[in-house]
């Protein structure tokens, strides 16, 4: 079976060239695997997974008749969305069965994993995975454990490609309204002590000579949502020497509850104000930054965890990395025109340096 | 709304108690002014800044020739040689007996404008012909210190020697010692000038390419550009190198012994003259003096920072304390070859994160034009403050010797009260007093006057100078202000902030981050190279300024914390060479730091804090 027409993959199978099968950030996981990242052991539901899901369900006529008839209220009142979409998620979608092959190949690829990390019912993160960027327009669903959860939680993921805001964003680029298929990627979940966020450029001022480094307690959600206030690690990208640590007071932590699910905990106060990573690890981590940045040869927003169920430096797990979305982006004119070294001092000392 | 925080005016600052009239032991033109009323109103304009990184001490009177030569000289090459585009020179001035100084700058857009055309001549052709152009100035540095190593100051003598009759020369000796005390003089601040000759357009270059690389990458500290632009093999190393590559002679000889063994030199030199192999260490030993013992212990810029000429037992024992690293086997070689690879790897690196060829080509262009001044910038110290310096020192005490004998000082380190045009007055008095045979006025007249004046120079060193008096300028413009001082809006907002607060009550420091890493230790506040000796192993240094030359404490230190300098002083280049931790420029740290207080110095940050 070609890689075009299955309904799952293993992340090594793509490669960065196959957004249109399994969405980017399954892709770029399999890129990363192949160059060496250290990405969790996960496979891939590609689009024609959702497809298959849509039509062998039956959601998709449904949906499609749903949108027909509430096209131009749509049209005219954006306010409609979240009632439509609410009723194509919670009364059509969630309430279809997974068809039989597709959950059949589904629960073969878990079994797989469970093989890998010597745990069959191993806990497992179900991330949304579109063809193009749209960060955080989809849900992502971190600790599902067990088949039958784990093909609800795909489906909820899959669900949220009609959310109001993805519609929306839909109708505004004029795309199609009743289909945006996506990709889930389900990994393995990290037992993460810490985690959090990497920039191989200076998110503050653009600096492409750093690598940022954020993190905290627990699971990299608390970080995302602004509940605490992170540690900073910035380094100089060609040294590799830290140059600046900000440690901070890291009052809650985000862990897996008894059933699984994610819950907020207090930390206990000897770890609250003490750095969440040590300075091994962090040089280590922004190793594995520039590397990433050399490989794709642009900036990355990097997603990382350290695993405590591992020893380091394999304790070390990139979750996701994508490309920095806001300096990459911006053109960058030349500082000053080209001219003779005499000429360019003499333009800079007429300029002065300006103190107030 | 509060209050608009500024400076004193310089005209505000009071005086010391009991010093009043210290003015006449200056030059007029050194001082401020409310007599001429346009001179006072541009002074109380003007951004005065107190010079504690060449000065770290109060002004002795004679000891302001290399300041009067710099004044000059500095001053000249910006405005009348190389018509630096926006500023002229830097104007001097002292209070209470400290240095205080402010860069003038050019505002008209017209007159900046038509410079840029010259400088563009001038400097262009200096940057593309500097290697040549430096190569000649080595050869005349050296020549003019050799003339003056050659100068004489000899005793007058009862009766002329017959030569002067027989050979018809038609001039006294007390004659010539005149005139050899104003060539002596001349010499010096023809010294000077060769060394603003390159360095204005140095600095020109680095100030430029730092001003590029804060704009593409504004994290980047200045230690990984000065790694970047700075040399391998510097000249100002060379002496300890020398001592370095003793020490494993020593070992290979066999004879490290006699040596560690010896509690001075003399005793060593005696202990080796015995056999075959000691001397022919000794033969090495002499050998590798000249003239990398000029090394000053000092930054060279006053009479008592003494040079390794004259305290021989500094130089003895590092070589002895090198010699115990070879026994311990530790390695005493710099690391030559890493030093080159990282310099290589990055200015590789560096230039491949630049994202267009625009600011590719313009990175390479400023890097090589500041690679290739970087030299002279590094070296020129030796061959002036050292070398020169060191020579200079010594025929002044030749001379102080003349003035002792002839009853005008009690001894020779006297005649550092007196300032230049002073002791050409003293020395004209003596010698027609000899010439005429008569009691010279001298005695009488200044030795009442240098104990007063050793009194005011005790008082001024109890009074810390104020960081800054005047007004805060809106640019600065001139390269050494910005490269060597570090004057910057964040450095004077540290003064201001410092400026309110009671010393006791600070608890933290703010610098330049000079030198990485993070260490807590002891502080030991020296005001002068004397007070070396007395740094323990593992304290912190904290001085107003620091000079490479202090080796052996930089074996032994922790940290060092200086008051003046930015992060091409003499101090942070020596910190990062031997990876210490160092904060440089913070202002203050000397006056409020206290022998003994417990500190944490954090190279990375540039803080220090007063741990209670």
């Amino acid at each position: 079976m070609s890689k075009e027409t299955s309904n799952v993959l293993w992340l090594h199978e793509l490669s960065k060239d196959d957004p249109m099968i399994a969405g980017r950030k399954c892709c770029h996981l399999g890129e990363m695997l192949q160059a060496k990242m250290p990405v969790p052991p996960g496979f891939a539901l590609t689009l024609k997974a959702y497809e298959t899901f849509l039509q062998g369900s039956g959601a998709k006529e449904v949906i499609l008749k749903v949108l027909e008839k509430h096209k131009q209220e749509l049209l005219s009142d954006v306010s409609k969305f979240e009632e439509i979409s609410s009723y194509i998620i919670n009364d059509v979608i969630l309430h279809k069965e997974m068809p039989g092959e597709l959950k059949e190949e589904i629960c073969r690829y878990y079994e797989e994993l469970g093989h890998v990390c010597s745990d069959s019912e191993t806990a497992v993160a179900v991330r949304s995975s579109g063809p193009i960027s749209m960060p955080g327009q989809f849900d992502t669903f971190l600790n599902v454990c067990g088949y039958e959860s784990l093909l609800d939680h795909v489906i909820k993921v899959w669900a949220s490609s009609f959310n109001a805001r993805a519609m929306a964003y839909r109708l505004q680029r004029g795309l199609a309204l009743e289909t945006s298929p996506i990709g889930v990627a389900v990994l393995k979940m990290v037992n993460a002590r810490c985690s959090g966020v990497m920039f191989t450029l200076d998110p503050v001022n653009g600096d492409p000579s750093r690598i940022f480094i954020e993190g905290s307690w627990g699971l990299g959600e608390s970080l995302v949502s602004g509940q605490v206030t992170p540690d900073k690690f910035i380094l100089d990208k060609v040294t590799l020497e830290i140059t600046q640590k900000t440690i901070c007071d890291k009052a809650v932590e985000l862990v897996r509850g008894p059933q699984g699910d994610v819950i907020p905990r207090d930390v206990p106060p000897e770890r609250r104000n003490i750095a969440c990573l040590s300075d091994a690890e962090v040089l280590e981590l922004a190793r594995i930054g520039k590397r990433i940045e050399k490989h794709y040869g642009v900036a990355q927003d990097i997603e990382w965890a350290i695993d405590d169920d591992l020893v380091f430096p394999r304790n070390i797990i990139i979750l996701q990395t994508r490309q920095e979305s806001i300096w990459t982006k911006k053109p960058k004119a030349p500082v000053a025109p080209r001219g003779s070294a005499t000429e360019l001092i003499a333009r800079g000392l007429m300029q002065g340096i300006r103190l107030h | 709304m509060t209050e608009k925080r500024g400076f004193l005016s310089p005209h505000e600052v009071p005086p010391v108690p009991g010093t009043e009239g210290w003015e006449r032991m200056y030059p007029y033109y050194y001082i401020f002014t409310t007599e001429d009323k346009e001179m006072q109103e541009y002074e109380n304009k003007s951004f005065w800044y107190y010079d504690g990184l060449h000065y770290p001490e109060p002004m002795y009177p004679f000891d302001l020739i290399w300041d009067e030569a710099w004044y000059m000289a500095l001053s000249q090459n910006n405005s009348r040689i190389f018509s630096i585009p926006a500023s002229m020179g830097i104007d001097h001035r002292i209070l209470n007996g400290y240095l205080y100084i402010s860069p003038v700058g050019i505002e008209d857009p017209e007159v900046i404008e038509k410079r840029v055309a010259d400088f563009m001549k001038r400097a262009g052709y200096y940057y593309q012909n500097w290697d040549e152009l430096y190569g000649k100035w080595k050869d005349k540095v050296t020549s003019l210190i050799k003339t003056v190593e050659n100068m004489e100051f000899n005793a007058l003598p009862q009766l002329e020697d017959e030569s002067v009759v027989f050979e018809g020369k038609g001039m006294s000796s007390g004659f010539e010692l005149v005139r050899k005390y104003n060539e002596l003089i001349n010499y010096g601040l023809e010294a000077w000038q060769y060394h603003f000759e390159f360095l204005n357009l140095g600095y020109a270059a680095y100030v430029i390419l730092a001003d590029f690389c804060k704009k593409v990458f504004p994290g980047m500290d200045d230690r990984t550009l000065s790694k970047m632009v700075g040399g391998v093999d510097v000249i100002l190393f060379k002496p300890d190198e020398n001592l370095r590559e003793l020490a494993k002679l020593a070992v290979q000889l066999g004879v490290q012994d006699k040596i560690r063994q010896s509690a001075k030199l003399d005793d060593a030199l005696k202990a080796l003259g015995e056999s075959e192999k000691g001397r022919e260490w000794v033969k090495a030993f002499e050998g590798a003096q000249y003239p990398w013992f000029y090394m000053s212990t000092g930054t060279g810029w006053y009479h008592n920072h003494w040079t390794w000429f004259d305290r021989v037992e500094i130089p003895f024992g590092n070589i002895k304390n090198y010699i115990e690293m070879l026994e311990k086997g530790e390695s005493i070689d710099r690391p030559i070859e890493q030093v080159r690879e990282t310099k290589e790897k990055l200015v590789k690196e560096y230039t491949e994160l630049l994202s267009n060829e625009d600011d590719k080509a313009t990175f390479q262009q400023l890097l090589g034009v500041a690679q290739t001044c970087f030299p002279y910038v590094e070296d020129h110290n030796f061959y002036i403050e050292h070398w020169f310096h060191g020579v200079f020192w010594q025929k002044m005490r030749q001379l102080a010797k003349i003035f002792v004998d002839h009853g005008f000082f009690k001894d020779v380190e006297e005649i550092w009260y007196l300032n230049r045009y002073e002791l050409e007055q003293a020395l004209y008095d003596l010698v027609t007093s000899w010439a005429t045979g008569v009691r010279p006025r001298g005695p009488s007249y200044w030795r009442a006057e240098i104990d007063w004046r050793k009194d005011v120079i005790e008082k001024f060193r109890q009074f810390t100078p104020p960081p800054a008096v005047g007004v805060t300028p809106e640019v600065v413009n001139e390269p050494f202000t910005i490269m060597l001082w570090g004057i910057t809006t964040g450095s004077i907002e540290s003064w201001l902030d410092a400026s309110g607060v009671s010393p006791e009550d600070v608890t933290e420091i703010k610098g330049f981050p000079a030198s990485s890493g993070a260490v807590e230790g002891i502080a030991r506040v020296i005001r002068s190279p004397e007070q070396l000796n007395e740094l323990q192993d593992g304290e912190i240094l904290v001085a107003s300024t620091t000079s490479p030359s202090w080796t052996p404490v930089f074996n032994k230190i922790g940290a060092a914390i200086t008051d003046v300098g930015g992060i091409m002083s003499h101090a942070a280049i020596v910190c990062r060479e031997y990876g210490l931790p160092a904060v440089v420029g913070t202002g203050l740290a000397s006056s409020v730091i206290k022998t003994g207080q417990k500190l944490r110095v954090d190279g990375d940050k540039g803080t220090v804090t007063l741990i209670k």
